[in-house]
């Protein structure tokens, strides 16, 4: 961050309250001609961004994990596309830290893009360290506490490894940090015959995860049949209901005693196979669920080699004096 | 006398969200002792020609110019109020809104207008229902019906990765991402923010309420405001300052009033968009474009059917091809809306009007239909024409309500 060589002269401020992007009161004019203030580029967060921001407030920490088009980042889209819209299960949209990478995964589902078909990019594998949206919503009832959401994108690719060797999941140290854990079990491979080899590999990387206790007891562990239109326009031709009774029968005896928070969900982010489920068909029961389950402090202490950040003790007391957590306390 | 406050308020919003009308109404109004109004001029600081510019137009009905560039200077006009004495300055550091979604596009925000906003009281910020962008998805509607097919290559020819063009983001998320970076900045919360819906007489219903309007057309924004009431103290106001909407972009008969040379190069096809137009044309406007060449009498009503037949071709969605446009050079309104992507049937119009008016510069006439609604406006005194809505209103004809509403 620098200061501009010339240009008007700034009077001290007093410090403002941020809200939710916090732009420098200094004037950061980076490379570009100094007659600018640079403002945050609204990407997706790197590690350090994401921890920086949990410096600040409470957040839940979300890991989508899952082969590569299972629909994790369309999960993601389409909660923020009904966002767009209305309030979802009573909370309130309130801000967004990723704005412009939101809007750019979602422009090929848009119809300013001119495709005839929704599309999301595929996530790209670019190393071991996640990227993150970020969402902040605000519960419309009660005393309308805030909820910061910072959610993994990362590609499918990131998860083989892992699910390979305990020692190459070991190396994925966010995933201690997540509150929730949402694993992907994509129901387009479900009404097919590689079912079986599809339900065996997410139980191989939950187990890994587990093995390598990179998640734990205190972790909410959601398996999430996604692209679930897939089941439902075929499950009066082919009864596809038993095939899931019994995988979720099979993956609650394997980890129900490592995780107690084990459960089975449901989403059609984009049911173009069943379109009468509605767009995001699942996705507001999750937001909910991240919005109610109380905050689990443990993780924070996690930071990759490369954070410089303050110690845990510091950030625990930075999150109780921020102004917008008053409420927090009283959700917990 | 109360004791004079010294705040100062911002006039911000997206490119044509109706800040120049706005504007032009309350330098006509403040500065008028006639006429009745809550707000007087105390004194003004900057270069007044430009206001003075829209303000004439505007008296006289007629659309105001717009400023076309941000010069960096900003004027500001210290307010008072006639009933408590509270003094306002309110100034306008980009009448063109390029530098406020510069904020959205580029990422950047100029010294000048961050200098204004970091001692900022409150602001107005401006929405036109005419500008809208919504995030409509594909498979809302009719995608969902079109059900895939199973040939994954067909499936494949149906997208284009086409790279993400910011500015063609919803308004409400653009809106709410500025308002994040305006709250990092403020001096003080809460910020006091009138959201004014320009060209309220054209919103329908007509007793609808600005804060309804807000919250169905753009409900993120008013979600974001209302979850973040502690930093943003806000209201609502629906304001016509024109009145009426002044230009069509519809050909109309006088658009064929000594059309000789136009109806000569139609007519004889000499280049790929007069034989485009040629092809299109029925009989009986291919009669009269022949008429009007050779300087024959052309009745009024045939002039009216040319026009018809002009509007339903200026309608159809293929009028501009690379190649039938190649030796036509186009303006940069033109060029602007042909990288948009258009989605109100107004503004496909003008593109097509744009792009006949640059294939011929010299032959078709530029003169823009009045809509019936401005004539109508006519007989009345200017400030009548204005029209303001909302919570608290006290004269419906007083433009300055909303920056009464920040001074209180």
């Amino acid at each position: 961050m620098s200061t501009p060589p010339s240009g008007p002269a700034q009077a001290p401020k007093e410090p403002v309250t941020p809200v939710i992007i916090d732009v420098p009161a200094s004037l950061d004019v980076g490379t570009k001609a100094p007659e600018y203030v640079v403002l945050p580029e609204g990407k997706k967060l790197n590690e350090s961004a994401a921890l920086d921001l949990a410096k600040s407030r409470p957040v839940q920490w979300i890991v989508l994990a899952g082969p590569s088009d299972a629909g994790k980042t369309t999960l993601l889209t389409s909660l923020y596309e009904l966002l767009q819209w209305r309030e979802v299960e009573g909370y309130a949209f309130a801000g967004s830290m990723t704005l412009p990478a939101f809007e750019e995964s979602c422009y090929l589902s848009r119809r300013v893009s001119g495709n005839s078909k929704a599309h999301t990019p595929r996530t790209r594998y670019e190393g071991p360290n996640p990227l993150y949206l970020h969402l902040r919503i605000r519960s419309t009832k009660g005393l309308r506490p805030f909820r910061d959401i910072l959610c993994t994108d990362v590609s499918g690719e990131m998860f083989e490894h892992a699910r390979d060797s305990v020692a190459e999941c070991k190396e994925l140290i966010f995933l201690k940090r997540a509150n929730h854990f949402l694993l992907f079990l994509d129901s387009a491979k479900g009404v097919q015959q590689e079912k079986w080899a599809m339900v065996e590999d997410g139980r191989a990387l939950l187990r890994s995860c587990v093995d390598s206790g990179m998640i734990g007891a205190n972790c909410v562990v959601n398996i999430v049949w996604s692209r679930f239109d897939y089941f439902v326009a075929q499950e009066a031709e082919k009864g596809h209901r038993p095939f899931r009774d019994e995988a979720e029968k099979q993956l609650r005896e394997t980890f129900s005693s490592a995780i107690p928070s084990l459960m089975f969900s449901e989403v059609a982010a984009r049911p173009l196979e069943s379109p009468a489920l509605g767009i995001g068909h699942g996705v507001p029961a999750i937001l909910k669920q991240w919005a109610e389950t109380p905050l689990e402090m443990k993780a924070l202490d996690l930071f990759p080699k490369s954070y410089s950040g303050t110690r845990e003790s510091e950030l625990f007391a930075d999150r109780h004096f921020a102004s917008t957590t008053a409420n927090e306390e009283t959700h917990r | 006398m109360k004791k004079p406050i010294d705040s100062h308020f911002l006039l911000i919003g997206l490119p044509n969200t109706g800040k120049t009308s706005f504007l032009a109404a309350l330098w006509y109004m403040v500065g008028q002792p006639t006429v009745k109004c809550g707000l007087t001029l105390e004194r003004l600081e900057g270069d007044i020609h430009y206001l003075n510019q829209i303000r004439d137009a505007w008296a006289k009905y007629k659309p105001v110019p717009r400023n076309k560039a941000d010069s960096g200077q900003v004027v500001s006009m210290w307010l008072r109020n006639r009933e408590t004495g509270n003094v306002g300055r309110l100034s306008f550091p980009d009448l063109s809104g390029e530098a406020f979604r510069s904020q959205w596009t580029r990422r950047e925000l100029g010294l000048s207008y961050d200098s204004s906003l970091r001692d900022a009281a409150g602001g107005i910020l401006f929405v036109h229902p005419d500008n809208v962008i919504k995030p409509h998805r594909i498979d809302t509607v009719d995608a969902v019906l079109e059900k895939i097919g199973g040939d994954a290559a067909q499936q494949k020819a149906k997208t284009k990765d086409k790279p993400w063009d910011s500015e063609t983001s919803p308004t409400q998320v653009q809106l709410v991402d500025v308002l994040q970076f305006m709250a990092g900045r403020i001096p003080q919360v809460p910020f006091r923010l009138v959201i004014v819906v320009s060209a309220w007489d054209r919103v329908i219903p007509k007793n609808r309420r600005p804060s309804d309007w807000i919250a169905t057309e753009l409900p993120l924004l008013k979600q974001f405001l209302e979850s973040n009431d502690a930093q943003f103290e806000v209201t609502f106001f629906g304001i016509s300052a024109q009145g009426a909407r002044y230009a069509l972009p519809h050909f109309w008969a006088r658009n064929f009033d000594g059309s000789e040379s136009f109806a000569r190069r139609v007519c004889e096809q000499v280049d790929p968009i007069s034989v485009y137009i040629w092809s299109k044309l029925d009989p009986t406007s291919q009669a009269t474009l022949d008429l009007l060449r050779n300087g024959s009498d052309v009745t009024e009503l045939q002039k009216k059917e040319l026009a018809k037949d002009f509007n339903r071709l200026m309608a159809a969605p293929d009028i501009y091809e690379e190649t039938r446009f190649a030796n036509v050079e186009l303006r940069s309104e033109t060029e602007r809306l042909l990288e948009k992507v258009l989605q109100k049937e107004e503004e496909r119009l003008y593109l097509s009007r744009f792009l006949l008016e640059d294939a011929y510069p010299n032959e078709l006439s530029r003169e823009r239909e009045h809509a019936a609604e401005a004539l109508s406006l006519q007989g009345k005194l200017p400030a009548n024409r204005v029209l303001v809505v909302g919570d608290g209103v006290k004269m419906q004809h007083d433009v300055t309500e909303p920056i009464q509403w920040l001074m209180r």
